[in-house]
């Protein structure tokens, strides 16, 4: 702190700063070069015992520190005062200082990359523009080559599947991923990772009947009934429909998914917006308004709003991913009516009534784990996260310590049950003192731990099934194909999308269809202007690039 | 008769004007109370939504959360710090220009009113300014909350605009005297600005209490961060990408509680509102001229 | 010629303490805002940030032509300049107007309270204010209630879902936010005036309203006119975290403001270089406003920043 304060040679630095001060505008570049490459006095002379099939962690168990750049904000775990990470350290000799950015994690690491100055280790999410940027600019190591100087293990634990997918075009790898699936291995163990669901409130549901929700029909009929009969239920008034993350998602992507429209027709990558039974659907919505049984709250509620509504089971019906519902729905269930909480039931579907195809957990996956050039340690950093990515590391730090967390039940690893009381009834404790299951998730591999996890409530189980049940496992692959960043093409993507958000409420408040389709119509021709054809182009293009990496 | 019309008048003024400062206290003083009661909300039933009016079920659960909390602790240590020292050394530097640029006598007076000019409407943006924070060291360390805010326009253009209305004959009798142009400032210009001090200093003083963006960019360091850089934190889920928000939902992130929100809202707003009242003393009709007077 | 240098010279040597006040500032300014302001040549570049700064190529003003063809930032104009419109028009009297009234408030504990109430909004955060704002608006808030009791409104209408509404919801609650806090520095400039003054013209038989023109807004015309010419450089600005609550994707075409419509099409992608033009063109405008603003002022009143 004091050090700090009086920081010396600031005064000195101001006063003859002129000089410098303009350097520091021409000179930002020379800063951020690459750092020393790996081989240089850092390698330790224990680099001839190296084994492929041995992890290489042990060879250094010496205390060092590292930092951790975490890119989420909302992140408020410690490292060193729980259980599972004082005991990873004292195996290891790792001693983490983790940081999160209390902005946006995207804008902290651009700004880092500027002064050249990263964290040991950096873990954010996989969609950030900053991710590629900081591969672009030579920022961080690639991973394979670390590896093959000290620690080969890493190729055996980290998946050859994620290290191919995230592969790029010079050979080199340089994040791991955490959360990501494989459809492989969807297909064998039936965990798919799907949020998607269509989800009700289950008395006021079962009590008009279970109303048919899948066609247009039913659907209205559906909301005249609970328009006619309970505008007020149990007391408080019922808003008839939410879609998450309103236009972009829940009303665009997550709809289509459950009228299960195609990504892809003949290998040509499908315009799903202008698909007729999507247009059905929306003209139904419109419907629906027009009638007075929707209003548009749903389109313009803020997210303190909405959470509100669910919190006290106000929507009727949502759609909307099980995950989020995973804090409310046992609350519900615990409230003074126990059965308002939320179950998953047959949405809208097309015309021919075929099952939703939900998207799956993907390669992707959430984060990705990167080292800095920055770091003192490459050698540590990547023994560690190899520690990390084997199974040892990920019951370490999801199970903790065997006989204080853990037990052998059989040959199974088993949380003990005042652990599992403890995730149930007081979260936070568990996290701070004991540092289990999800406290550290930057290296997760649900692969591993998902054997490990205590069962879930039935009010969720119920959720989790519809979704993994309708999961379109090999879908995954159509996942964000849309261009991100300041290309060109990503800027019409950007602008094109955008309009869409606006667009979609007009259509839906359309006074008659008429001028729905003009409205439509409009918004595909502007469309066009803004470049939407070299939009499908990179769509395809990175379609094909990703069946070619899944080929391989 | 006349006069007593007059009063009639006045009195019919003076009750609208109450009722008038009446309605304005209720309108502003609502959104303080509405955070207030959020805050003294129990968790379980803040989860349910904002109460308007009281609490549903009172409880301090959430200040002693927020009171046994070590880093914001520090926060409002760090807080403190940087809104006494920054103040100070706002006013002071400020005051100083302003009254070098408020003589018209000043060589090159216009094209230093010129270059102050350009900097209130032309700025690089923030990675230039995050790159020369990082290059005059002062990435991560407490300066960074006191040295680039000694000074702003504004500011300085208060300082000038007040210091021009001093009688000039007040400073010409000081000169008389021998005092040098320093002497002139702090013996008999400064003292006799106390109203526009005090109201320099509010505004500096508020600026650094609230400001959380610096602390957003240029600190790293937990120990080092300010108050309400950790406030934003928590109530700017806001700023969160759709992108991020899915991620949390979908992984089993949680948020900090409503509850929780507001009582770190009223923790981090409260110091800083007693120092208007602190500040109005100087405030008062007549303070600058009586001072000259005297 | 050498004469006039070295009479020059010996007048600024004369005046040494007070230009030794001023440097200091200068110096400053130079280092805090200069040197950062050579960065807007990025305006004129593709600049990526993986890269230093000079091997990104020049392209002229391939952005601004981007921006001023784009009809979207034209949209983004019309919006700022309407609700910069009625925030100078209608919002920058009231302050003044509050300042004033209280200003004739007779006890001075009252006078305090009402002070120190009126200025609370300003320390709670737009996301939090928003929020408070949203639900007066909403299903069920004070003014759908409130409109339908007296009868102006037969049913509930989401005021932040018609986009006819925006700008004035935007004017609303910065009014009931700011006023207190904008009033401040008029109550400190009223507290500078002479109360003999007033005794003065009270003996000439001005009455209340003669004494608020005539000597009131007269003392404090200077302050008016500085932060007056301040506002009409700033019309091309926003508040950014306001909008940014209270904006939906159905108020959208009427609340996407040139701050927003930077964000949007800017920062969000990570576009530097289209962001800096924008943000360069702007100050221009705001340059030149300033000019215009300050010789008006000049010209009317007499009272000028420079």
């Amino acid at each position: 702190m004091k050090r700090n304060l009086l920081k010396p040679g600031l005064t000195l630095v101001l006063a003859t700063s002129l000089a410098l001060g303009m350097a520091a505008c021409s000179n930002s570049s020379s800063e951020s070069s690459p750092t020393p490459q790996p081989t240089d006095s850092t390698q330790p002379p224990s680099e001839v015992k190296l084994n492929p099939e041995e992890p290489a962690w042990k060879l250094d168990t010496s205390p060092v520190d590292l930092t951790w750049f975490v890119g989420a904000n909302w992140y408020g775990q410690t490292w060193g005062d729980s259980l599972a990470s004082k005991y990873v350290t004292e195996k290891t000799g790792v001693n983490i200082k983790l940081e999160v950015p209390s902005g946006e994690a995207n804008e902290h690491v651009t700004l880092m990359m500027t002064s050249g100055k990263l964290p040991d280790l950096i873990s954010m999410g996989s969609w950030e523009n900053a991710v590629k940027k900081l591969w672009e600019g030579d920022h961080v190591y690639a991973l394979n080559e670390l590896a093959d100087q000290y620690d080969p293990y890493f190729f055996k634990v980290a998946g050859e599947g994620s290290l191919k997918w995230y592969r790029q075009e010079n050979g080199n790898t340089y994040g791991v991923p955490n959360d990501s699936y494989s459809p492989t291995l969807m297909h064998e163990t039936g965990m798919t990772a799907a949020n998607q669901t269509f989800l009700v409130r289950k008395d006021l549901y079962e009590e008009m009947g279970s109303p048919d929700l899948s066609t247009p029909e039913g659907f209205l009929n559906a909301l005249q009934l609970l328009k006619d009969k309970y505008p007020e239920y149990k007391g408080q008034p019922i808003s008839p429909f939410f879609a998450q993350g309103n236009v972009p998602y829940g009303m665009t992507e997550f709809l289509q998914n459950l009228l299960a429209v195609p990504h892809e027709q003949d290998g040509k990558v499908y315009d799903r917006v202008t698909d007729p039974d999507y247009i059905a659907w929306l003209k139904t919505f419109r419907t629906a308004y027009e009638r007075g049984l929707i209003n548009v709250d749903f389109l313009v509620d803020s997210d303190t709003q909405v959470e509100e509504k669910t919190n006290n089971a106000r929507y009727f019906m949502m759609v909307r991913e099980w995950n989020g519902m995973a804090a409310v729905n046992p609350m519900l269930a615990a409230s003074a009516n126990p059965d308002s909480y939320y179950i998953a039931v047959d949405g809208p579907k097309n015309s021919k009534g075929d099952a939703p195809k939900l998207f799956p957990g993907n390669m992707d996956g959430w984060m990705v784990t990167m080292i800095s050039k920055s770091t003192k340690n490459p050698e540590r950093a990547i023994r560690f996260l190899t520690y990390l990515a084997s199974e040892e590391g990920q019951r370490d730090l999801f199970l903790g310590k065997e006989g204080e967390t853990w037990e052998m039940v059989g040959d199974k690893p088993q949380l003990k049950p005042e652990m599992v009381d403890l995730q149930e009834n007081d979260i936070e404790k568990m996290e701070k003192q004991y540092g289990i299951l999800d406290t550290y998730w930057m290296m997760r591999n649900p692969v591993i731990i998902n054997q490990w996890r205590p069962a879930k409530a039935p009010v969720l189980k119920q959720m989790e099934d519809f979704a993994n049940e309708r999961a379109d496992i090999d879908s995954g692959i159509y996942k964000g194909l849309d261009p991100q960043g300041d290309s060109d093409v990503a800027v019409s993507w950007a602008r094109i999308a955008q309009n869409w958000e606006e667009v979609m409420p007009e259509l839906i408040t359309a006074k008659n269809e008429a001028e729905f389709d003009k409205v439509f119509d409009n918004f595909l021709d502007r469309r066009s202007s803004y470049g939407f054809d070299k939009v499908m182009e990179h769509r395809q293009t990175e379609l094909d690039a990703r069946k070619a990496k899944m080929a391989e | 008769m006349e006069r007593r019309r007059r009063f009639r008048h006045i009195g019919l003024f003076e009750v609208c004007n109450t009722l008038l400062m009446l309605a304005v206290c209720f309108l502003t003083l609502y959104p303080m109370w509405f955070v207030f009661v959020n805050s003294l909300n129990s968790p379980q039933q803040a989860s349910l939504g904002t109460v308007n009016w009281f609490p549903k079920e009172l409880s301090l659960a959430s200040y002693s959360v927020v009171f046994n909390d070590k880093t914001m602790m520090n926060g409002f240590y760090i807080t403190t710090l940087r809104t006494v020292v920054g103040t100070a050394t706002h006013v002071l530097f400020t005051a100083i220009v302003a009254y070098g640029l408020s003589k018209s006598n000043l060589i090159g007076r216009k094209a230093y009113m010129k270059i102050a000019l350009i900097t209130m409407l032309f700025s690089g943006g923030l990675i230039p300014s995050f790159i020369l924070m990082t290059k005059l060291g002062l990435y991560d360390n407490f300066w960074v909350f006191i040295i680039p805010s000694m000074y702003t326009f504004f500011n300085m253009v208060i300082f000038m605009s007040f210091f021009r209305t001093i009688p000039d004959s007040l400073e010409e009798s000081a000169k008389v005297d021998g005092a040098s142009d320093y002497g002139v400032l702090f013996r008999i210009v400064l003292p006799n600005s106390m109203a526009v001090i005090a109201t320099i200093s509010l505004f500096s003083a508020v600026y650094h209490w609230n400001d959380y963006y610096q602390g957003v960019i240029y600190i790293r360091s937990q120990n080092l961060l300010p108050l309400q850089t950790m406030l934003y934190k928590i109530i700017a889920e806001n700023s969160m990408s759709f992108m991020q928000q899915q991620a949390m939902a979908q992984f089993g992130a949680r948020l900090p509680g409503n509850s929780i929100k507001f009582a770190s809202m009223m923790v981090a707003t409260l110091p800083i509102l007693v120092v208007y009242p602190f500040i109005q003393r100087y405030l008062v009709k007549g303070v600058m001229i009586g001072a000259i007077k005297g | 010629m050498f004469q006039y240098r070295t009479g020059q010279m010996k007048a600024l040597l004369k005046q040494w303490q007070l230009q030794s006040m001023v440097i200091p500032g200068i110096i400053w300014m130079f280092i805090f805002c200069y040197i950062p302001m050579f960065w807007l040549i990025i305006a004129f570049m593709d600049y990526s940030i993986a890269k230093p700064l000079f091997d990104s190529p020049f392209v002229g003003l391939k952005h601004f032509q981007d921006f001023l063809s784009d009809e979207r930032f034209w949209r983004s104009i019309r919006n700022t300049l309407g609700m910069s419109s009625i925030k100078l028009i209608l919002g920058f009297p009231i302050p003044i107007l509050f300042a004033l009234l209280l200003n004739e408030i007779r006890s001075l504990r009252f006078k305090r309270t009402v002070q120190t109430i009126s200025y609370l909004p300003h320390f709670i955060a737009w996301t939090i204010f928003g929020g408070i704002a949203l639900n007066w608006l909403g299903e069920g808030g004070v003014i759908n209630q409130l409109m339908m009791a007296i009868g102006v409104q037969e049913r509930e209408i989401l005021f932040n879902s018609e986009p006819k509404y925006f700008w004035w919801i935007t004017f609303f609650t910065d009014t009931l936010k700011e006023t207190g806090w904008s009033a401040i520095i008029y109550i400190a400039a009223i507290s500078g005036i002479d109360p003999g003054l007033y005794e003065a013209a009270e003996l000439d038989g001005a009455n209340r309203w003669q004494r608020m023109w005539h000597i009131t807004i007269q003392s404090i015309r200077p302050t008016i006119a500085i932060l007056f010419i301040l506002a009409v450089s700033g019309i091309l600005g926003s508040n950014f975290e306001q909008i940014f609550m209270l904006k939906n994707n159905m108020n959208m075409r009427m609340a996407e403001s040139l701050d927003l419509y930077i964000y949007n099409m800017g920062l969000v992608s990570g576009r530097h270089s289209f962001s800096t033009a924008v943000l360069f063109a702007r100050s221009i405008v705001a340059l030149g406003l300033l000019f215009l603003a300050n010789s008006t002022a000049k010209k009317l009143t007499g009272d000028s920043i420079f």
